[in-house]
Protein backbone atom coordinates (compact mmCIF):
# COMPACT_ATOMS: atom_id res chain seq x y z
CA UNK A 1 0.00 0.00 0.00
CA UNK A 2 1.62 3.42 -0.79
CA UNK A 3 0.90 6.12 1.97
CA UNK A 4 1.52 9.78 0.76
CA UNK A 5 1.52 13.03 2.73
CA UNK A 6 -0.03 15.50 0.95
CA UNK A 7 -3.29 15.49 -1.66
CA UNK A 8 -1.04 16.69 -4.41
CA UNK A 9 1.27 13.65 -4.44
CA UNK A 10 -1.37 11.46 -4.14
CA UNK A 11 -2.79 12.69 -7.45
CA UNK A 12 0.41 12.22 -9.04
CA UNK A 13 0.42 8.84 -7.58
CA UNK A 14 -3.21 8.21 -9.20
CA UNK A 15 -1.98 9.75 -12.44
CA UNK A 16 1.21 7.37 -12.87
CA UNK A 17 -0.92 4.33 -12.07
CA UNK A 18 -3.96 5.40 -14.62
CA UNK A 19 -2.60 7.15 -17.40
CA UNK A 20 -5.27 8.42 -19.32
CA UNK A 21 -8.21 7.70 -16.76
CA UNK A 22 -10.64 10.15 -17.01
CA UNK A 23 -10.90 11.72 -13.54
CA UNK A 24 -13.61 13.73 -14.33
CA UNK A 25 -15.51 9.84 -13.72
CA UNK A 26 -14.20 9.98 -10.60
CA UNK A 27 -15.35 11.05 -7.61
CA UNK A 28 -14.16 12.13 -4.05
CA UNK A 29 -16.59 12.18 -0.97
CA UNK A 30 -15.72 12.15 2.58
CA UNK A 31 -17.08 8.30 3.82
CA UNK A 32 -16.51 6.75 6.96
CA UNK A 33 -17.08 2.52 6.83
CA UNK A 34 -17.96 0.79 10.32
CA UNK A 35 -18.38 -2.22 11.37
CA UNK A 36 -19.66 -3.69 14.94
CA UNK A 37 -19.43 -7.33 16.08
CA UNK A 38 -20.85 -8.61 19.05
CA UNK A 39 -18.76 -8.87 22.43
CA UNK A 40 -20.11 -12.10 24.53
CA UNK A 41 -20.57 -12.37 27.92
CA UNK A 42 -17.26 -14.43 28.35
CA UNK A 43 -15.34 -12.21 26.28
CA UNK A 44 -13.23 -13.79 23.17
CA UNK A 45 -9.16 -13.58 21.92
CA UNK A 46 -10.30 -12.07 18.60
CA UNK A 47 -13.10 -9.73 17.32
CA UNK A 48 -12.18 -9.83 13.83
CA UNK A 49 -14.24 -6.25 12.34
CA UNK A 50 -15.34 -5.36 8.73
CA UNK A 51 -15.50 -9.13 8.14
CA UNK A 52 -19.48 -9.32 6.73
CA UNK A 53 -21.06 -7.14 4.31
CA UNK A 54 -24.21 -5.15 5.02
CA UNK A 55 -26.97 -7.47 4.83
CA UNK A 56 -30.53 -8.07 5.66
CA UNK A 57 -29.97 -10.68 9.04
CA UNK A 58 -29.73 -9.66 12.34
CA UNK A 59 -26.44 -7.91 13.25
CA UNK A 60 -25.62 -7.29 9.76
CA UNK A 61 -28.28 -4.42 8.61
CA UNK A 62 -27.13 -0.79 8.42
CA UNK A 63 -26.53 -0.15 12.35
CA UNK A 64 -23.41 -2.79 12.58
CA UNK A 65 -22.28 -2.18 9.13
CA UNK A 66 -21.60 -0.27 5.35
CA UNK A 67 -19.10 -2.48 3.97
CA UNK A 68 -19.94 -3.04 0.63
CA UNK A 69 -17.62 -6.62 0.44
CA UNK A 70 -16.06 -8.27 3.40
CA UNK A 71 -13.24 -7.72 4.11
CA UNK A 72 -12.62 -5.12 1.39
CA UNK A 73 -14.28 -1.42 0.02
CA UNK A 74 -14.92 -3.76 -3.42
CA UNK A 75 -14.50 -1.30 -7.13
CA UNK A 76 -13.34 2.21 -5.39
CA UNK A 77 -10.50 3.36 -3.18
CA UNK A 78 -10.65 4.93 0.45
CA UNK A 79 -7.70 6.64 1.55
CA UNK A 80 -7.70 6.17 5.01
CA UNK A 81 -7.43 9.50 7.45
CA UNK A 82 -8.50 8.50 10.66
CA UNK A 83 -9.26 5.02 13.02
CA UNK A 84 -11.67 5.10 15.90
CA UNK A 85 -12.70 2.39 18.02
CA UNK A 86 -15.75 2.44 19.57
CA UNK A 87 -18.78 0.30 20.63
CA UNK A 88 -22.48 0.00 20.16
CA UNK A 89 -25.45 -0.92 22.39
CA UNK A 90 -28.49 -2.17 21.07
CA UNK A 91 -30.53 -1.77 24.56
CA UNK A 92 -29.07 1.45 25.44
CA UNK A 93 -31.71 3.02 27.49
CA UNK A 94 -30.50 4.22 31.41
CA UNK A 95 -27.01 2.57 30.59
CA UNK A 96 -24.70 4.94 32.30
CA UNK A 97 -26.15 6.53 35.66
CA UNK A 98 -28.79 4.02 35.65
CA UNK A 99 -29.89 4.02 39.51
CA UNK A 100 -29.63 0.96 40.67
CA UNK A 101 -31.35 -1.28 43.45
CA UNK A 102 -30.35 0.12 47.26
CA UNK A 103 -27.52 -1.80 48.33
CA UNK A 104 -26.37 -3.54 45.12
CA UNK A 105 -22.67 -2.62 45.76
CA UNK A 106 -21.68 -5.62 42.86
CA UNK A 107 -20.35 -4.68 40.39
CA UNK A 108 -22.79 -6.70 37.82
CA UNK A 109 -24.97 -3.60 38.46
CA UNK A 110 -21.83 -0.53 37.32
CA UNK A 111 -21.76 -0.10 33.70
CA UNK A 112 -18.85 2.21 34.00
CA UNK A 113 -16.81 -1.56 35.14
CA UNK A 114 -16.39 -2.16 31.95
CA UNK A 115 -14.70 0.90 31.07
CA UNK A 116 -12.69 1.17 34.09
CA UNK A 117 -11.44 -2.06 34.66
CA UNK A 118 -12.71 -4.40 31.67
CA UNK A 119 -12.24 -5.11 27.78
CA UNK A 120 -11.33 -0.93 27.34
CA UNK A 121 -8.19 -1.51 29.67
CA UNK A 122 -6.67 -4.22 27.83
CA UNK A 123 -5.60 -5.83 24.13
CA UNK A 124 -4.32 -4.23 21.22
CA UNK A 125 -5.57 -3.13 18.11
CA UNK A 126 -4.10 -3.55 14.23
CA UNK A 127 -4.81 -3.22 10.77
CA UNK A 128 -3.92 -5.40 8.06
CA UNK A 129 -3.82 -4.85 4.75
CA UNK A 130 -2.65 -7.63 2.33
CA UNK A 131 -0.64 -9.41 5.45
CA UNK A 132 1.47 -6.32 6.37
CA UNK A 133 0.47 -4.61 9.10
CA UNK A 134 -0.32 -0.72 8.95
CA UNK A 135 -1.25 0.10 12.73
CA UNK A 136 -0.57 -1.95 15.77
CA UNK A 137 -1.61 -0.44 19.00
CA UNK A 138 -1.91 -0.90 22.70
CA UNK A 139 -5.21 -0.53 24.43
CA UNK A 140 -7.72 0.52 21.06
CA UNK A 141 -10.09 1.50 22.76
CA UNK A 142 -7.96 4.55 24.24
CA UNK A 143 -5.55 5.12 21.99
CA UNK A 144 -8.17 5.38 19.08
CA UNK A 145 -11.43 6.13 21.27
CA UNK A 146 -14.51 7.33 18.85
CA UNK A 147 -13.61 11.23 19.32
CA UNK A 148 -16.81 12.24 17.90
CA UNK A 149 -17.63 14.70 20.32
CA UNK A 150 -20.48 13.67 21.90
CA UNK A 151 -21.02 15.38 24.93
CA UNK A 152 -21.39 13.09 28.16
CA UNK A 153 -23.09 15.18 30.93
CA UNK A 154 -22.31 13.22 34.36
CA UNK A 155 -24.79 13.03 37.25
CA UNK A 156 -23.20 11.12 40.05
CA UNK A 157 -25.96 11.49 42.62
CA UNK A 158 -28.41 8.80 43.53
CA UNK A 159 -28.47 7.82 47.37
CA UNK A 160 -29.59 5.29 49.72
CA UNK A 161 -29.06 5.32 53.66
CA UNK A 162 -29.81 3.01 55.76
CA UNK A 163 -30.49 3.75 59.50
CA UNK A 164 -29.92 1.18 62.36
CA UNK A 165 -33.44 2.30 64.12
CA UNK A 166 -32.07 2.25 67.42
CA UNK A 167 -32.20 5.99 68.21
CA UNK A 168 -32.43 8.12 69.32
CA UNK A 169 -29.96 9.27 68.40
CA UNK A 170 -30.10 7.47 64.93
CA UNK A 171 -26.78 5.73 63.22
CA UNK A 172 -26.16 5.34 60.27
CA UNK A 173 -25.89 1.05 59.16
CA UNK A 174 -25.12 1.59 54.90
CA UNK A 175 -24.83 4.61 53.11
CA UNK A 176 -24.38 3.73 48.94
CA UNK A 177 -24.52 5.91 45.97
CA UNK A 178 -26.04 4.24 43.19
CA UNK A 179 -24.82 5.95 40.16
CA UNK A 180 -21.85 5.79 38.37
CA UNK A 181 -20.29 6.79 34.77
CA UNK A 182 -17.68 6.31 32.32
CA UNK A 183 -17.04 6.53 28.88
CA UNK A 184 -14.86 6.42 26.02
CA UNK A 185 -12.92 9.58 25.28
CA UNK A 186 -14.94 11.69 23.17
CA UNK A 187 -12.92 14.75 22.94
CA UNK A 188 -12.19 15.19 19.07
CA UNK A 189 -8.98 15.98 20.06
CA UNK A 190 -7.94 12.84 20.55
CA UNK A 191 -8.85 11.37 17.47
CA UNK A 192 -6.55 8.41 16.25
CA UNK A 193 -5.34 10.32 12.69
CA UNK A 194 -3.41 8.22 10.08
CA UNK A 195 -0.92 10.79 9.05
CA UNK A 196 0.44 10.13 6.22
CA UNK A 197 -3.12 8.97 4.88
CA UNK A 198 -3.13 5.30 3.56
CA UNK A 199 -4.50 4.53 0.18
CA UNK A 200 -6.58 1.25 0.21
CA UNK A 201 -7.04 -0.16 -3.53
CA UNK A 202 -10.53 -1.75 -5.23
CA UNK A 203 -10.76 -5.43 -4.07
CA UNK A 204 -7.60 -4.97 -1.57
CA UNK A 205 -8.09 -6.85 1.30
CA UNK A 206 -7.45 -5.77 4.73
CA UNK A 207 -8.48 -6.60 8.09
CA UNK A 208 -9.13 -4.69 11.41
CA UNK A 209 -9.16 -6.64 14.53
CA UNK A 210 -9.27 -6.38 17.90
CA UNK A 211 -7.32 -9.09 20.03
CA UNK A 212 -6.73 -10.10 23.50
CA UNK A 213 -3.90 -12.67 23.13
CA UNK A 214 -3.25 -12.77 27.09
CA UNK A 215 -6.62 -14.40 27.88
CA UNK A 216 -10.72 -12.86 26.98
CA UNK A 217 -11.72 -10.55 29.13
CA UNK A 218 -15.47 -11.29 30.43
CA UNK A 219 -17.92 -8.93 30.74
CA UNK A 220 -18.40 -7.25 34.36
CA UNK A 221 -21.55 -5.49 34.23
CA UNK A 222 -23.78 -8.36 32.93
CA UNK A 223 -26.82 -6.85 34.22
CA UNK A 224 -26.64 -4.52 31.01
CA UNK A 225 -24.20 -6.09 28.70
CA UNK A 226 -24.70 -9.65 28.18
CA UNK A 227 -26.31 -10.27 24.82
CA UNK A 228 -26.66 -6.67 23.30
CA UNK A 229 -23.07 -5.05 23.43
CA UNK A 230 -20.90 -4.79 20.58
CA UNK A 231 -17.67 -3.13 19.99
CA UNK A 232 -16.09 -1.63 16.26
CA UNK A 233 -14.35 0.19 14.55
CA UNK A 234 -14.88 3.08 11.97
CA UNK A 235 -12.15 3.76 9.03
CA UNK A 236 -12.58 7.32 7.59
CA UNK A 237 -11.42 8.95 4.80
CA UNK A 238 -11.80 10.02 1.30
CA UNK A 239 -13.67 7.29 -0.68
CA UNK A 240 -12.80 7.35 -4.35
CA UNK A 241 -15.21 5.74 -6.69
CA UNK A 242 -16.12 5.99 -10.26
CA UNK A 243 -19.28 7.51 -11.21
CA UNK A 244 -21.03 7.04 -15.07
CA UNK B 1 1.38 -3.28 -4.16
CA UNK B 2 2.52 0.65 -5.42
CA UNK B 3 5.80 1.65 -5.15
CA UNK B 4 6.76 4.65 -2.60
CA UNK B 5 8.36 7.38 -4.43
CA UNK B 6 11.31 8.94 -3.30
CA UNK B 7 9.25 12.41 -3.13
CA UNK B 8 6.73 10.82 -0.98
CA UNK B 9 10.05 9.91 1.33
CA UNK B 10 11.40 12.82 1.38
CA UNK B 11 8.06 14.44 1.90
CA UNK B 12 7.61 12.17 4.80
CA UNK B 13 10.97 12.63 6.02
CA UNK B 14 9.93 16.94 6.06
CA UNK B 15 7.20 16.44 8.30
CA UNK B 16 9.42 13.83 10.67
CA UNK B 17 11.61 16.23 10.70
CA UNK B 18 14.77 14.10 10.96
CA UNK B 19 16.56 14.91 13.92
CA UNK B 20 20.33 13.49 13.87
CA UNK B 21 22.32 16.57 15.47
CA UNK B 22 22.75 17.49 11.47
CA UNK B 23 20.83 20.41 11.84
CA UNK B 24 17.63 20.24 9.19
CA UNK B 25 15.96 18.11 7.05
CA UNK B 26 18.31 18.10 4.20
CA UNK B 27 21.21 17.16 6.03
CA UNK B 28 19.47 14.37 7.45
CA UNK B 29 18.32 12.79 4.13
CA UNK B 30 21.55 13.22 3.03
CA UNK B 31 22.53 10.92 6.08
CA UNK B 32 20.32 8.76 4.90
CA UNK B 33 21.34 8.14 1.31
CA UNK B 34 24.43 8.46 2.13
CA UNK B 35 24.42 5.30 4.89
CA UNK B 36 21.74 3.29 2.08
CA UNK B 37 24.09 3.89 -0.54
CA UNK B 38 22.12 2.01 -3.74
CA UNK B 39 19.80 1.07 -1.85
CA UNK B 40 15.74 1.34 -4.00
CA UNK B 41 14.35 4.12 -2.31
CA UNK B 42 10.97 3.01 -4.30
CA UNK B 43 10.94 0.07 -2.56
CA UNK B 44 10.85 2.00 1.42
CA UNK B 45 7.43 2.86 2.63
CA UNK B 46 6.50 5.54 5.79
CA UNK B 47 3.60 4.75 8.21
CA UNK B 48 3.19 6.22 11.04
CA UNK B 49 3.52 3.56 13.71
CA UNK B 50 3.93 2.85 17.42
CA UNK B 51 6.44 0.70 19.47
CA UNK B 52 5.41 0.03 22.85
CA UNK B 53 6.52 -2.39 26.04
CA UNK B 54 4.49 -2.46 29.30
CA UNK B 55 6.08 -4.78 31.63
CA UNK B 56 5.02 -5.66 35.19
CA UNK B 57 5.39 -3.47 38.28
CA UNK B 58 6.89 -5.71 41.63
CA UNK B 59 3.96 -5.89 43.75
CA UNK B 60 5.19 -8.39 46.33
CA UNK B 61 6.28 -5.54 48.82
CA UNK B 62 7.30 -1.71 47.97
CA UNK B 63 10.11 -1.31 45.62
CA UNK B 64 12.57 0.87 44.38
CA UNK B 65 13.33 -1.44 41.79
CA UNK B 66 14.38 0.08 38.41
CA UNK B 67 11.87 -0.17 35.41
CA UNK B 68 13.49 -1.50 32.09
CA UNK B 69 11.39 -0.64 28.70
CA UNK B 70 11.86 -2.83 25.35
CA UNK B 71 14.75 -5.10 27.26
CA UNK B 72 12.22 -8.05 26.79
CA UNK B 73 10.35 -8.67 23.51
CA UNK B 74 7.68 -10.29 22.32
CA UNK B 75 7.21 -14.14 23.34
CA UNK B 76 9.89 -13.67 26.26
CA UNK B 77 8.94 -14.10 29.60
CA UNK B 78 7.96 -10.45 32.12
CA UNK B 79 10.30 -11.42 34.78
CA UNK B 80 7.80 -9.93 37.12
CA UNK B 81 4.60 -11.56 36.00
CA UNK B 82 6.26 -14.69 34.63
CA UNK B 83 3.82 -14.74 31.71
CA UNK B 84 4.78 -15.14 28.22
CA UNK B 85 4.78 -10.91 26.32
CA UNK B 86 2.00 -11.27 23.66
CA UNK B 87 0.63 -8.04 21.56
CA UNK B 88 -0.65 -6.76 24.54
CA UNK B 89 2.30 -5.99 26.10
CA UNK B 90 4.84 -5.36 23.19
CA UNK B 91 5.45 -5.47 19.94
CA UNK B 92 9.19 -5.43 19.79
CA UNK B 93 10.14 -8.37 18.38
CA UNK B 94 14.06 -7.82 18.89
CA UNK B 95 15.81 -6.46 22.29
CA UNK B 96 16.38 -2.91 22.67
CA UNK B 97 15.93 -2.27 18.57
CA UNK B 98 13.85 -2.14 15.61
CA UNK B 99 15.72 -4.66 13.73
CA UNK B 100 16.14 -3.17 9.70
CA UNK B 101 13.95 -0.36 9.40
CA UNK B 102 13.87 3.08 10.77
CA UNK B 103 12.17 4.97 13.19
CA UNK B 104 11.38 8.68 13.85
CA UNK B 105 10.12 9.14 17.02
CA UNK B 106 7.80 11.99 17.57
CA UNK B 107 6.10 11.25 21.01
CA UNK B 108 6.78 9.42 24.14
CA UNK B 109 4.21 8.36 25.90
CA UNK B 110 4.09 6.48 29.76
CA UNK B 111 1.36 4.40 30.96
CA UNK B 112 0.69 3.50 34.38
CA UNK B 113 -1.99 0.80 33.96
CA UNK B 114 -4.35 -1.13 36.59
CA UNK B 115 -4.79 -4.64 34.97
CA UNK B 116 -8.10 -5.01 34.08
CA UNK B 117 -10.16 -6.95 37.02
CA UNK B 118 -9.80 -9.91 34.76
CA UNK B 119 -6.18 -10.09 34.74
CA UNK B 120 -5.86 -9.55 38.55
CA UNK B 121 -4.84 -12.42 40.98
CA UNK B 122 -7.54 -15.00 41.53
CA UNK B 123 -8.91 -13.69 44.76
CA UNK B 124 -9.47 -9.87 43.52
CA UNK B 125 -10.70 -11.37 39.93
CA UNK B 126 -13.68 -13.29 42.27
CA UNK B 127 -13.95 -10.20 43.91
CA UNK B 128 -17.34 -8.50 43.08
CA UNK B 129 -17.36 -5.43 44.06
CA UNK B 130 -14.01 -4.07 43.16
CA UNK B 131 -15.54 -1.36 41.80
CA UNK B 132 -16.30 0.37 45.35
CA UNK B 133 -12.98 -0.63 46.38
CA UNK B 134 -10.56 1.81 44.66
CA UNK B 135 -9.71 3.88 47.36
CA UNK B 136 -6.53 2.22 48.95
CA UNK B 137 -5.20 2.09 45.32
CA UNK B 138 -6.05 5.40 44.02
CA UNK B 139 -3.71 6.57 47.10
CA UNK B 140 -1.07 4.29 45.89
CA UNK B 141 -1.49 5.11 42.72
CA UNK B 142 -1.45 8.83 43.48
CA UNK B 143 2.15 8.23 45.05
CA UNK B 144 2.82 6.19 41.90
CA UNK B 145 2.29 9.34 39.61
CA UNK B 146 4.61 11.30 41.33
CA UNK B 147 7.68 9.39 41.75
CA UNK B 148 10.46 8.13 39.10
CA UNK B 149 12.63 9.65 36.36
CA UNK B 150 12.84 8.40 33.47
CA UNK B 151 16.57 8.60 31.04
CA UNK B 152 16.48 7.16 27.14
CA UNK B 153 19.61 6.18 25.73
CA UNK B 154 20.52 5.60 22.12
CA UNK B 155 23.76 3.33 21.90
CA UNK B 156 25.37 4.22 25.36
CA UNK B 157 24.43 7.95 24.86
CA UNK B 158 21.90 9.59 27.52
CA UNK B 159 19.21 11.51 24.79
CA UNK B 160 16.56 12.00 27.65
CA UNK B 161 16.16 12.78 31.26
CA UNK B 162 12.58 13.17 32.53
CA UNK B 163 11.89 13.56 36.31
CA UNK B 164 8.05 12.21 37.23
CA UNK B 165 7.53 10.51 34.04
CA UNK B 166 4.16 9.12 34.59
CA UNK B 167 2.94 13.21 34.82
CA UNK B 168 5.33 14.75 32.61
CA UNK B 169 4.75 12.09 30.23
CA UNK B 170 1.00 10.84 30.05
CA UNK B 171 -0.46 8.13 27.30
CA UNK B 172 -3.02 11.42 26.30
CA UNK B 173 -5.51 8.90 26.55
CA UNK B 174 -7.67 6.99 28.73
CA UNK B 175 -11.31 6.69 29.82
CA UNK B 176 -13.48 9.69 30.30
CA UNK B 177 -16.52 11.18 32.05
CA UNK B 178 -15.61 8.63 35.34
CA UNK B 179 -18.02 8.96 38.39
CA UNK B 180 -17.27 6.09 40.57
CA UNK B 181 -19.95 4.53 43.05
CA UNK B 182 -19.48 4.35 46.78
CA UNK B 183 -20.92 2.12 49.49
CA UNK B 184 -20.43 2.30 53.34
CA UNK B 185 -20.33 -1.58 53.66
CA UNK B 186 -17.47 -2.18 50.93
CA UNK B 187 -15.13 1.08 51.56
CA UNK B 188 -15.56 2.72 54.85
CA UNK B 189 -13.07 5.26 53.68
CA UNK B 190 -14.61 6.35 50.06
CA UNK B 191 -13.80 5.06 46.73
CA UNK B 192 -12.42 7.08 43.86
CA UNK B 193 -11.15 7.03 40.70
CA UNK B 194 -7.52 8.74 39.01
CA UNK B 195 -5.97 9.01 35.82
CA UNK B 196 -2.96 9.71 34.12
CA UNK B 197 -3.92 12.64 31.49
CA UNK B 198 -6.36 11.82 28.66
CA UNK B 199 -5.52 14.86 27.14
CA UNK B 200 -3.36 14.38 23.66
CA UNK B 201 -1.80 17.67 23.70
CA UNK B 202 -0.33 17.00 26.77
CA UNK B 203 1.72 13.93 25.32
CA UNK B 204 5.56 14.37 25.61
CA UNK B 205 6.58 15.80 22.07
CA UNK B 206 10.22 15.18 21.08
CA UNK B 207 11.32 18.44 19.26
CA UNK B 208 13.70 17.80 17.08
CA UNK B 209 12.02 13.96 16.64
CA UNK B 210 14.41 11.30 17.31
CA UNK B 211 15.72 9.19 14.37
CA UNK B 212 16.42 5.67 15.78
CA UNK B 213 18.54 4.25 12.52
CA UNK B 214 18.22 0.23 11.69
CA UNK B 215 19.36 -2.04 14.19
CA UNK B 216 20.64 0.60 16.12
CA UNK B 217 19.69 -0.09 20.21
CA UNK B 218 18.02 1.54 22.86
CA UNK B 219 17.06 1.16 26.01
CA UNK B 220 14.66 3.54 28.13
CA UNK B 221 14.02 3.15 32.09
CA UNK B 222 12.22 4.35 34.77
CA UNK B 223 14.36 4.51 38.01
CA UNK B 224 13.17 5.55 41.50
CA UNK B 225 16.35 7.43 43.21
CA UNK B 226 13.70 8.77 46.18
CA UNK B 227 10.38 7.36 46.73
CA UNK B 228 9.39 4.09 45.21
CA UNK B 229 6.14 2.29 43.81
CA UNK B 230 3.72 0.45 46.84
CA UNK B 231 1.31 -1.82 44.72
CA UNK B 232 1.52 -4.62 47.54
CA UNK B 233 -1.84 -4.51 49.96
CA UNK B 234 -3.85 -2.21 47.29
CA UNK B 235 -6.95 -4.71 46.35
CA UNK B 236 -9.70 -6.22 47.98
CA UNK B 237 -9.70 -4.02 51.43
CA UNK B 238 -5.57 -3.64 51.14
CA UNK B 239 -5.50 -7.66 51.78
CA UNK B 240 -4.36 -8.41 47.91
CA UNK B 241 -1.59 -6.50 45.65
CA UNK B 242 -2.45 -4.86 43.05
CA UNK B 243 -1.30 -5.82 39.21
CA UNK B 244 -0.54 -2.72 37.65
CA UNK B 245 1.71 -2.60 34.68
CA UNK B 246 4.19 0.06 33.25
CA UNK B 247 4.18 1.03 29.87
CA UNK B 248 6.38 3.33 27.40
CA UNK B 249 4.92 4.14 23.91
CA UNK B 250 6.75 5.44 21.56
CA UNK B 251 4.43 6.86 18.67
CA UNK B 252 6.30 8.27 15.10
CA UNK B 253 7.42 7.59 11.76
CA UNK B 254 8.45 4.15 10.62
CA UNK B 255 10.24 4.28 7.72
CA UNK B 256 10.27 0.84 6.51
CA UNK B 257 11.22 -1.21 3.03
CA UNK B 258 8.48 -3.20 1.34
CA UNK B 259 8.40 -5.36 -1.46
Amino acid sequence: MATFTSSQQFLQWLQGRFGSANFAKWQTIRQPFYSFVNYPAAGANTFQLFGFATGGAAATNLQYTNMPKAGSFGQQMLLLKSLRFTYYWSNAQNILNAPLSAGAAADVNVAAAEFLHGFVQAGYGELDIGNKPYVQIPRPFMYAPPADGCITNVSTFGATLTLNNVGPPETLAQFDTLTDSADLERNTENQYIVDPPILIEPEQSFSLSVNYPSGAIPLIASTYFTNNFYIGAVMDGILIRPVS
Amino acid sequence: MPAQSPAALQAASNIAGFATGLGNDQAAIGLLVSQIASADWNSWQVVRYSFYDYVRIPYAAATTAPLTFFSVPLGQQDPIGLFAKTLEQTNMVQQGQFGQQYFVIQQLRTHLALAPKARQNATVAATTNYVYDQQVFSNKYRNALSTGVLQMLIGQKLYLTLPQPFRFAPPGFGVAAVAVPFDSVVSATGNSYLSQSNNLSDVYNLSPPQLIEPAQTFQIQITFPDKGLSFNAALDGAAQPAYVDAGVILDGYLCRPVQ
